[in-house]
């Protein structure tokens, strides 16, 4: 027999028996339905993390500080180390080393003030100190200006983050204009790049109190904004401006050493930096103090406060985190916190997917009982085809592709039928305000349906439909063709 | 008389050891209805079943050989004996007649030269092949290829229409669907259906149905067909019609026929007339002589007598 031909009988009794046709490949559509949004909560969950953990940091951004000692296990007692290793010029070339690690900058931040057009002030501007020539490397997005680069290293051009102009206020006025945290897609109150002079100092309390003439000047230190960058999803909490770390550090020494003259102290070790305290690994990290000193076995000395690893693939992440760890550093990462999450999940996710696999058996089983049913049926009819010549591989491959069809027709149909699903549990679950294991609805989809997961459901489809179909299609081989056309 | 009668079982182990294949020389040098015996042989059933049995044409070519067939049916501990050592041969291009009443085994002895069934001991041989011994594949492919089949109950496709129905077996056998179209209504035309072509089985009177089931059987020009009471469920003017299709359509291209019926004015259109008796051939009636031609003023006088009632 012609394969077309064998196609068209197929085919044809798909069509002749219309309602039990319709309902078997109902039940493949519910099934494939149910296995595709299942997966896609799962999926969405994890997005949802993705992003979640994305808004506040890059996922594939390791931060390195020097690890200052450990809880004892046993004893719960803090152990202080004897030397640590430090955080200087030549770590961030070992950093660079490790394989699958995409670029490394050393960072440096200085909480200051910073004073626009002699008229407006922020205090609280987070000066971070980076590498000014990898910034395009770690994926800020540039909204007005242009991001740092190797032109601006020695430089006090910055670029600021997209909540900082809100911050601004008017200093003489005591009406406070911005002072808020911008919420997502709100307007910036005015462009910084431009024609403004910018300018740092220590002095929190600079232009609104009356100027001690008795003590030193209080110092002022220019500085150029080349950049704004875009907002973050979900709003923006951050104060940060970036500028080259070594002129960040420049910034803060040439600060320090006013604020200190003008309260008369001395050259006293003022603590910076960020400690970091892991409860899960009982480490305690932390960044340098400013003209502290820092023990080591060699000379070396730290000369950043942290710095930021960026991986080429977020699933290296931790596999760098480790070597790093080797090689004395305490780290942390959003993807640490990313697998914590994905791992509390993991049962709810199974549970899910085990929820769709049981409906596509039942699918499965409506399909094995159709063609069954249907050999009953036609049971003459095999007869006949036998007598007349019919080959067995034929009337084999005559059920197979009819229970193929319906497997298939029951997948396409199931995968639209999902798509409808999916936007309906999104709309429900953002319309009640859901926020599912901390996802927020109204940022993130609950449920994400990838082209993969179409095509595999799919193919499952098919698949589970020759398979069910296997069972009656051997069945109909074994038929005595001599009973079949006795039975009147 | 003696040279004319030939039994198969003859004590010589080179004859029918092996039926030679048929191939087209041979049909030409063995003309159908010449035949040397001379009226009716009425053998009683104490005659030995080996002399009952004979080939009158030498140059004839038997297309159908079977041996010492027995058939037992085993039904729970009892044994029901079907067959009980058939002995004969068809040749290529006869005409023949298994007539026997209800139970006599007619039905048994036509499944296994189909190979429908499985013989419980003893042989067929069709053009030299063993039916019995062949898988269901093969089998498969020699029905395809040899076998044309009509049966009582028609058995048509219910779903398909009459083109599709006789089409079926060319579709078995990779006939691409317009070519077998064509030949589908070229048979329904010869057999009278030309209007009927794309009717469906229940849309149809059962001599209809039937003429679609010889269409069927004879579309694919095979061999040998088998017809199991192809009138049994048909009146006496529809049986002559029938039965008149059937003979002239295989005299015409040489084709092989066997027909099973308890009827013996059915049995009157073959050459050649077995009577089964519980499981044996009872005696062979030869039957050219009194034959009915296909149209003769005899099947009128059936027709007439069965309508007068
Ligand atoms: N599958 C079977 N199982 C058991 N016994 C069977 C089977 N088929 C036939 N028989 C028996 O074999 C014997 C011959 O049956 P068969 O069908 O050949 O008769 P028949 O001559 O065709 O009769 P009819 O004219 O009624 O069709 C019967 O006694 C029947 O009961
Ligand atoms: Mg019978």
């Amino acid at each position: 027999m012609r394969k077309t031909d064998v196609l068209r009988f197929a085919g044809g009794n798909f069509l002749r028996r219309k309602a039990r046709s319709a309902l078997t490949v109902l039940g493949v559509i519910i099934g494939t339905a149910a296995v595709v949004i299942m997966l896609s909560i799962g999926i969405g969950m994890n997005k949802g993390f993705e992003d979640q953990i994305n808004s506040y940091g890059n996922i594939k951004e390791i931060n390195v500080c020097e690890r200052y000692g450990t809880i004892n296990e046993e004893t719960g007692e803090w152990e202080q180390n004897e030397s640590r290793a430090p955080l200087d010029d030549i770590t961030l070339a070992d950093l660079r080393a490790i394989e699958g690690v995409e670029a490394v900058t050393p960072k440096s931040q200085y909480w200051g003030v910073m004073i626009k057009d002699n008229k407006e002030k922020a205090s609280n501007a987070q000066i971070v100190g980076i590498d000014a020539a990898s910034m395009e490397d770690f994926g800020y997005e540039i909204l007005y200006g242009r991001l740092l680069n190797e032109s601006d290293i020695g430089t006090n051009n910055f670029v600021m983050c997209f909540n900082m102009p809100f911050y601004f206020y008017e200093m003489r006025g005591g009406e406070e204009v911005y002072w808020h945290d911008s919420v997502e897609g709100e307007e910036l109150p005015f462009n910084p790049v431009g024609d403004y002079r910018y300018q740092f100092t220590w002095y929190w309390n600079y232009g609104t109190g009356a100027v001690d003439t008795t003590r030193p000047r209080i110092k002022l230190v220019d500085g150029k904004c080349v950049g704004i960058l875009a907002q973050k999803k979900g709003g923006d909490y951050s104060q940060e401006i970036y500028m080259d770390v070594k002129s960040v550090q420049e910034l803060q020494k040439t600060l320090q050493a006013n604020q200190d003259k003008y309260y008369g102290r001395g050259d006293e070790p003022s603590y910076g930096g960020v400690v970091v305290i892991k409860s899960d690994r009982a480490v305690i990290g932390g960044g340098i103090s400013i003209g502290g000193s820092t023990t080591s076995d060699t000379d070396r000395k730290s000369i950043y406060d942290n710095i930021t690893v960026l991986a080429k693939d977020p699933k290296k992440v931790q596999d760098i985190e480790k070597q790093i760890q080797e090689m004395g550093y305490e780290t942390n990462s959003s993807m640490e916190w990313l697998t914590q999450l994905q791992e509390q999940t993991k049962f709810l996710r199974s549970i899910l997917g085990a929820i769709g696999v049981v409906a596509f058996f039942v699918a499965a089983i409506s399909i094995a009982n159709t063609m069954v049913m249907s050999i009953y049926e036609r049971t003459r009819e095999i007869g006949i085809m036998k007598v007349l010549g019919c080959k067995l591989s034929d009337i084999r491959g005559m059920f197979l592709i009819e229970a193929a069809i319906i497997g298939f027709t029951g997948g396409v149909l199931g995968v639209i039928f999902s798509y409808g699903m999916s936007a309906l549990v999104n709309m429900l679950a953002g319309k009640g305000g859901m926020s599912m294991m901390g996802i927020d609805a109204a940022t993130s989809n609950l449920s994400v349906i990838p082209l993969w997961l179409d095509i595999a459901a799919l193919i499952l489809a098919t698949a589970v439909g020759v398979l069910a179909g296997l069972y009656p299609a051997i069945r109909a081989t074994r038929l005595s063709a001599l009973e079949a056309i006795k039975n009147e | 008389m003696a040279e004319e009668v030939k039994t198969f079982t003859d004590s010589s182990p080179a004859k029918n050891k092996e039926a030679p294949m048929l191939n087209d020389t041979d049909l030409k040098t063995a003309p159908l209805n010449e035949q040397t015996d001379g009226g009716l042989r009425q053998a009683s059933a104490v005659q030995p079943i080996e002399e009952n049995i004979k080939d009158p044409n030498v140059s004839a070519k038997p297309a159908i050989v079977i041996k010492d067939l027995v058939k037992i049916f085993t039904i729970g501990k009892e044994k029901v004996r079907a067959l009980a050592g058939i002995n004969l041969v068809v040749n290529q291009g006869e005409i023949v007649c298994l007539l026997g009443t209800s139970g006599s085994g007619k039905s048994t002895l036509l499944n296994m030269m189909a190979g429908l069934e499985k013989p419980t001991k003893g042989t067929v041989t069709i053009y030299g092949e063993r039916i019995d011994k062949m898988s269901e594949r093969k089998l498969a492919m020699f029905r395809q290829k040899n076998m044309g089949f009509v049966f009582q109950s028609y058995n048509l496709l219910p779903n398909f229409t009459a083109i599709d129905n006789v089409g079926m077996p060319l579709a078995f056998s990779g006939v691409k669907r317009k070519v077998r179209d064509k030949r589908a209504k070229e048979m329904l035309k010869l057999c009278g259906l030309g209007k009927r072509m794309r009717h469906k089985p229940t849309q149809m009177s059962g001599g209809q149905q039937q003429r679609v089931g010889i269409a069927r059987a004879f579309v694919g020009k095979p061999k040998i067909v088998f017809a199991d009471e192809p009138t049994g469920n048909l009146d006496t003017r529809t049986t002559i019609e029938v039965m008149e299709m059937m003979v002239s359509m295989s005299r015409e291209n040489h084709q092989t026929l066997v027909i099973v019926t308890h009827d013996t004015e059915i049995a009157a259109y073959a050459d050649k007339i077995y009577h089964i008796i519980d499981g044996v051939i009872s005696s062979v009636e030869d039957n050219t002589h009194k034959q009915i031609g296909v149209g003769s003023e005899e099947a009128a006088e059936i027709i007439r007598a069965a309508e007068s009632v």
